[in-house]
């Protein structure tokens, strides 16, 4: 393996710590905590931090490693897939979405883990423009009173929130090598940050009642850009920040796999989703 | 075998196949849903014309269904393009559908990709006839009805599909919606709805929904005719109104800050004479912002949110008081009145 820079890791933890929140996480956050999504996310930051320590320690477990990249293979297939469908492709089969998905897995482990570091790098790059090209598009968006307090306090929903969202951010820097040397806590506090303002902008925008009830809220807030009423209808182009993200964990986590697990674990990821993947959410999330 | 792969995958993955033209699809401006006595939908699709020589010209599609989709279904059944609502500019439900299949119109339009988020919601019970008078005109309906939404100087209710999830969805308001009517063969937008328990109980006139606007924030330019012996007409620049929730009251406090813009004998330089005139409209004001508080108690119908203040579920004994306030600004560019004494 090639020397890594800093630059390269700090950009993949920067990407690493956002991929989980895409679909049920920020949609969770919201149904759970409501308005106070704020007190909860900086509760999860700091928790986040403390976690992030304990990673330094737990990544030298190989087992742990894998096993946990094996999860959040399946995890993140699953998740894109269904965003893929749901947002870009609706009328093409989700087996086909999976199928180009797993390619694209089995090109980036042929290649060196350095090749993933160095995309991640440019990913963060293209990520930073569309986050600033959003966020000051959508400003103006935002109506204060959607972030009245209409929700019930509840201490134990905020821990809750928190917990979860300290998992969903830190979970995946297990899976990265070196973690112990090369991690900088700066990465992942911007990447926190991150979102959080985006947060804020989902609420602030849609307000809880409304946020509460999408899917994709982080793709709605997206249809609401326009720029000087010229580039309109550019929500596509904007969600690729996330499947960047989902591509670098993909990358990521594969490459903890032999090649021969990862084939036989794509495989079998590939058949079980050929058959359960419509019924998945019914199955076993109990949403429609 | 690489190269047989990779062209594989640029052929079946990239697009090429079944791939569509923009020239194929269909962009629905206008969308109007009706529900008849027969328990059928009748909605009318207004499409706009794909062509670069007819930019301003849009045709129309109606259909019948029992469901949402099996009118448009309906619709397009001799039609060769795709339809696609990401430009939709305005949904038309009529008073009917609106009392009867408001969440079945709500959930099918927030449920699919296909449709926009920013689209405005207005009532109209002859759309067909609204759609069409603008069509004779050569205009796109949708375009057409946009504009009169983005002009403040027209005291309209502005609410688009995010507004009125908001409002749906949130038990501490009501909705309310503009009414589009069809008089003397022109479309004018002076009526508003406000409903209870998602049915409809309430129009709202020009005054109270300038009253509306204040009181919810929403910018729009606001009038004030005051009929004394000499005629004088109040134009706000901008107001703002703050409501708190205090010692079991509700105080609602709007200030409206403008200048004098048409009068008959009056000296805006007899300082005296403008306090006596500024406070006489202050008052007036304050009663109609009253009038209009004590009617929507009496209804129970509250689309400013006032109950998320109270947090109750109802605005039954609530005790409120109105503090008007009104402040002058010159922006005129002479000093005397032009006849004045």
């Amino acid at each position: 393996m090639k020397k890594i820079n800093n630059y390269e890791y700090n950009s993949t933890l920067f990407l690493l710590a956002r991929p989980l929140f895409l679909g049920f996480g920020i949609y969770q956050i919201i149904n759970q905590i409501g308005s106070f999504f704020w007190i909860s996310i900086i509760l999860g930051i700091f928790l986040g931090l403390i976690i992030n320590e304990c990673s330094k320690f737990l990544s030298r477990f190989k087992a742990l490693k894998i096993v946990i990249s094996i999860i959040l293979l399946v995890y993140v297939f699953y998740t894109l897939t269904s965003a893929i469908s749901t947002l870009y492709l609706n009328k093409t089969p989700k087996f086909i979405i999976l199928a180009a998905l797993l390619l694209v897995v089995i090109y980036s482990r042929n290649k060196n883990k350095d090749t993933i570091f160095k995309i991640a790098n440019i990913f963060f790059i293209i990520n930073i423009t569309l986050f600033f090209i959003m966020t000051f598009s959508l400003l103006s968006q935002i109506n204060y009173q959607n972030f009245e307090l209409i929700t019930k306090f509840s201490v134990l929903k905020i821990i809750n929130s928190s917990v979860y969202f300290a998992l969903l951010s830190t979970l995946p820097y297990l899976t990265l090598p070196n973690f112990k040397e090369n991690y900088n806590y700066k990465a992942y506090l911007f990447s926190s940050i991150y979102t959080l303002i985006l947060f804020t902008l989902i609420v602030g925008i849609l307000g809880i009642p409304v946020a509460s009830i999408y899917k994709y809220p982080e793709y709605i807030i997206f249809k609401k850009i326009s720029i000087l009423n010229i580039f309109e209808n550019v929500q596509n182009f904007l969600f690729i920040s996330w499947i960047f993200e989902c591509f670098i964990l993909l990358g990521i986590t594969s490459n903890n796999l032999s090649k021969k697990t990862l084939l036989i674990l794509l495989f079998t990821i590939f058949i079980l989703y050929t058959i359960f993947i419509t019924k998945f959410n019914i199955l076993f999330v109990g949403i429609y | 075998m690489k190269k047989i792969i990779i062209l594989t995958i640029i052929l079946l993955l990239t697009g090429c196949y079944n791939y569509k033209e923009v020239s194929d699809l269909a962009f629905i401006s206008s969308f109007s849903i009706d529900y008849t006595n027969n328990n059928e939908f009748n909605i009318i699709l207004e499409i706009k014309e794909n062509n670069k020589d007819n930019l301003f010209s849009s045709y129309l599609l109606e259909g019948y269904g029992k469901t949402i989709e099996a009118a448009i279904q309906n619709a397009s059944l001799s039609f060769n393009k795709n339809l696609y609502f990401i430009n939709l500019d305005i949904l038309l439900i009529s008073s009917n559908a609106a009392n009867l299949k408001l969440n079945n119109i709500l959930d099918y339009v927030t449920r699919d990709n296909n449709f926009a988020l920013d689209f405005n919601i207005a009532i109209c019970d002859d759309s067909k006839g609204a759609i069409e008078n603008i069509l004779k005109k050569e205009e796109i309906f949708g375009r057409y009805i946009n504009t009169l939404f983005k002009n403040t100087d027209n005291n309209v209710i502005n609410i688009k599909l995010n507004d009125l999830l908001n409002s749906y969805l949130n038990h501490y308001y009501d909705i309310i919606l503009p009414i589009i009517n069809l008089k003397d063969n022109t479309i004018i937008i002076d009526e508003a709805v406000i409903f209870k328990n998602n049915e409809i109980i309430e129009h709202l006139n020009e005054k109270e929904i300038s009253i509306y606007n204040i009181l919810s924030n929403n910018l729009m330019d606001y009038y004030i005719h005051l009929e004394l012996d000499n005629n004088i007409v109040f134009k706000t620049t901008h107001y703002n109104t703050k409501t708190n929730f205090k010692n079991n009251t509700l105080y609602i406090i709007p200030t409206l800050t403008g200048s004098y813009i048409e009068f008959e004998n009056l000296n805006l330089n007899n300082s005296k004479e403008l306090k006596r005139i500024t406070e006489k409209i202050n008052a007036k004001f304050n009663n109609e912002v009253e009038a209009f508080i004590d009617n929507l108690i009496k209804i129970e119908s509250d689309p400013l949110g006032l109950k998320r203040y109270i947090k109750q579920k109802s605005l039954h004994k609530i005790k409120y008081r109105i503090s008007t306030n009104i402040v002058l600004e010159n922006k005129s560019l002479i000093f005397k009145s032009i006849g004045g004494k």
